[in-house]
């Protein structure tokens, strides 16, 4: 019986050992390496999480800039719709708290806190709630209930569903009100449908979108975000406040072809406009190549805020 | 929540007349109708033409508009089992039983007298009768939105006291239909049959219905020249609900009926009557519902989107005119190209709006 427990300590102590260690070498790189095989067994993505700002940090932070639609897969109306975007909009009362929408609410800075309602007897899980700083609660239903239909109305945050795939949550959303995918025009149709990744390595998300929209988008829009699991954050109130702020009674935007800002960026950046002007084939290496033959006008260095 | 979840029973006691309610995508083409629960007495019909408002109570049910007119029976149908299922079906003494009710089991969700209930005697004994269809208001002269005025008219009876039976002919009355005073004028001069006709009808700006219907206001706000010379928005002061009519339908570039006294800038105007009285229940979402002429339901920030698409075509084409270019030229320049893909062809429209920026005032 001693002899069983000695061999049975030899030989399993160093087994939950090396696990272990992969876990913490994983924690350590800070990749979450060597812990999904713990955690596919029970996924979960409920918590405090804080967006890291590693991709399209410029984009993100301070804000694009103006007529820059590299690698965005606008169509003609599309382009058109960023084209003659004026942020002056933003001061019309009636959308002054328009709060960031699904999907782009992934991208938007500062804390997420996803709940779960579950089910009081059955422990079964209904939903996942999501909130942001400057967004509103995002339902998103596990529980199998059908899309509503077409009369319904649409939100911010459209009508969530989702299922898990192994390790990745997905889900698909519908539903959803007219609204932007970036914050210098481009803009997505209340038709678009928004398919969502999340995918959890250790205390990282993944969180992949899928942007279609048959108005503006030629192809998928697809981006990625991360987040890390943050306990000690805080998800506080975010009031608005609608102000005047409107000197006229008309809609801010500018008319076709009136809009002098367009060139800004392709000028500061030393790009061809012609790029900078978004579509499809702006998404893949390919199109490098054919941006050589492109007319590059002078460079216009101009300091950036960031 | 609890009353949510009435609503959505509602929705789906209505399935034998009605195609499921939580049916994924359905096509509107289908030909069937559809309810929507809106908020407080409010419904939603979709399928009939133009979509019609419901208001379903203990006064009996009001509509605003009645589709076209092939839908009349299947529209009378669809109300008529409405208004029984929210006003004439008994409730349990206790609807809620187990652990999760409130206040403990026996205290239902509509009463807390349990057995002592008035309710009981509504499942031991025949209900009474649900009222009938008392008011009918146009939103506009078109066809698909008076098309079923005389069929439904005359199946409901307006409210007239005396010992007369209740029912429809009991006492000689139909529903009364309202309508902005050019609604009638208009039905007369191009023969509409008089049993069709707004034989009651406001001159004002806005008019205050004569006392609460279904426990609530009701205005009536004329919204001029805007889709016609005609137009009424309809507004549900205590459900919190707006009937919009034609001077805003979702699926479409505004329809403005320059022939009929419309114009674009009358329809501007008639969005921002509508988000003048909108107030939403948190960021540009909720609060107060609008229920337009076609499409889904909506609230402010819809609202608000479509108003500044249309004022942005105006100016792109009022900046053409004034560049003296003529109609034909303005099309060819697509003013409208970055929302024909979601509204449609364009061509109606652009004529309307120039024809209303040109013609003589």
């Amino acid at each position: 019986m001693v002899l069983f427990l000695l061999l049975t300590l030899l030989f399993g102590v160093p087994g939950f050992a090396q696990q272990g260690a992969a876990i913490e070498r994983g924690l350590q790189a800070g990749t979450g390496a060597g812990v999904e095989q713990v955690l596919t067994q029970s996924t979960d993505i409920a918590g405090e999480w804080v967006v890291r700002n590693w991709q399209n940090r410029m984009e993100r932070s301070t804000g694009p800039a103006l007529g820059d639609y590299l690698g965005m897969p606008l169509n003609e109306a599309g382009r058109l719709r960023a084209e003659t975007f004026d942020a002056g909009e933003w001061s019309v009362q009636d959308l002054q708290c328009r709060p960031h929408p699904v999907p782009y609410q992934w991208r938007a800075q500062g804390a997420m806190r996803i709940t779960k309602e579950v089910d009081p007897v059955s422990r079964e899980l209904v939903a996942y709630h999501v909130q942001y700083v400057r967004s509103l609660d995002r339902a998103i239903y596990m529980d199998g209930r059908p899309h509503p239909p077409d009369y319904a109305p649409h939100t911010w945050e459209g009508f969530s569903t989702a299922h898990f795939e192994g390790n990745d949550l997905v889900i698909t959303t519908t539903h959803l009100k007219e609204s932007y995918i970036r914050r210098n025009g481009p803009m997505m149709s209340d038709q678009a449908t928004a398919t969502e990744w999340i995918s959890r390595h250790g205390d990282y998300l993944t969180i992949t979108t899928y942007i279609e929209d048959p108005h503006y988008l030629e192809e998928p829009f697809i981006q990625s975000v991360t987040y890390q699991w943050e306990p000690h954050t805080e998800l506080e109130y975010f009031p608005c406040t609608i102000v005047n702020e409107n000197i006229s009674d008309k809609i801010p935007h500018f008319l076709p072809g009136k809009n002098p800002w367009l060139k800004e960026f392709s000028e500061q950046e030393g790009l061809p406009y012609e790029a900078t002007r978004g579509g499809a084939e702006t998404m893949y290496p390919e199109y490098r190549e054919k941006m050589k033959n492109m007319k590059v006008a002078p460079l216009k260095p101009t300091p950036r805020a960031f | 929540m609890r009353i949510t979840a009435f609503k959505f029973s509602i929705a789906l006691m209505l399935g034998s007349l009605c195609s499921a309610y939580a049916q994924q995508n359905p096509n509107r083409g289908d030909g069937d109708l559809h309810i929507l629960p809106v908020q407080g007495n409010i419904y939603m019909l979709v399928g009939a033409g133009a979509n019609i408002t419901v208001s379903a109570g203990y006064d009996g049910t009001l509509l605003v508009d009645t589709g076209s007119e092939q839908m009349t029976d299947r529209v009378l149908a669809a109300v008529k089992q409405l208004a029984i299922t929210v006003a004439g079906t008994p409730y349990p003494p206790s609807p809620c039983v187990g652990l999760r009710c409130p206040g403990g089991a026996g205290s239902g969700a509509f009463n807390h007298w349990g057995w002592s209930s008035p309710a009981i005697n509504t499942i031991i004994a025949s209900p009474a009768p649900v009222k009938p269809i008392r008011y009918i208001i146009n939103t506009s002269i078109d066809s698909d939105h008076t098309g079923g005025n005389a069929k439904i008219a005359k199946a409901g009876v307006t409210f007239t006291g005396g010992n007369v039976a209740r029912g429809p002919g009991g006492s000689g009355e139909t529903a009364e239909v309202w309508a902005f005073e050019t609604v009638l004028n208009r039905m007369t001069e191009t023969k509409v049959p008089e049993v069709a006709w707004p034989a009651e009808t406001y001159y004002t700006p806005s008019y205050k219905w004569n006392g609460f219907f279904n426990g609530e206001g009701i205005q009536l706000f004329h919204t001029p020249a805007a889709h016609t010379d005609g137009d009424t928005i309809v507004y549900f002061r205590y459900s919190d609900v707006i009937s919009a009519g034609d001077v805003f339908s979702i699926t479409s570039y505004p329809v403005i009926d320059v022939a009929k006294g419309g114009s674009i800038q009358g329809s501007i105007d008639a969005l921002n009557k509508i988000l003048e009285i909108a107030i939403p229940q948190f960021r540009s979402q909720g609060g107060t519902y609008i229920i337009p002429g076609h499409g889904r339901l909506c609230d402010e920030g819809d609202v608000a989107n479509y108003r500044n698409m249309v004022v942005k075509i105006r100016d792109r084409i009022q900046d053409m005119i004034k560049n003296d270019k003529t109609l034909q030229q303005i099309k060819a320049a697509r003013p409208t190209l970055d929302y024909d893909g979601r509204y449609g062809s364009p061509d109606a429209f652009i004529e309307a709006v120039y024809r209303s920026l040109t013609q003589k005032r």
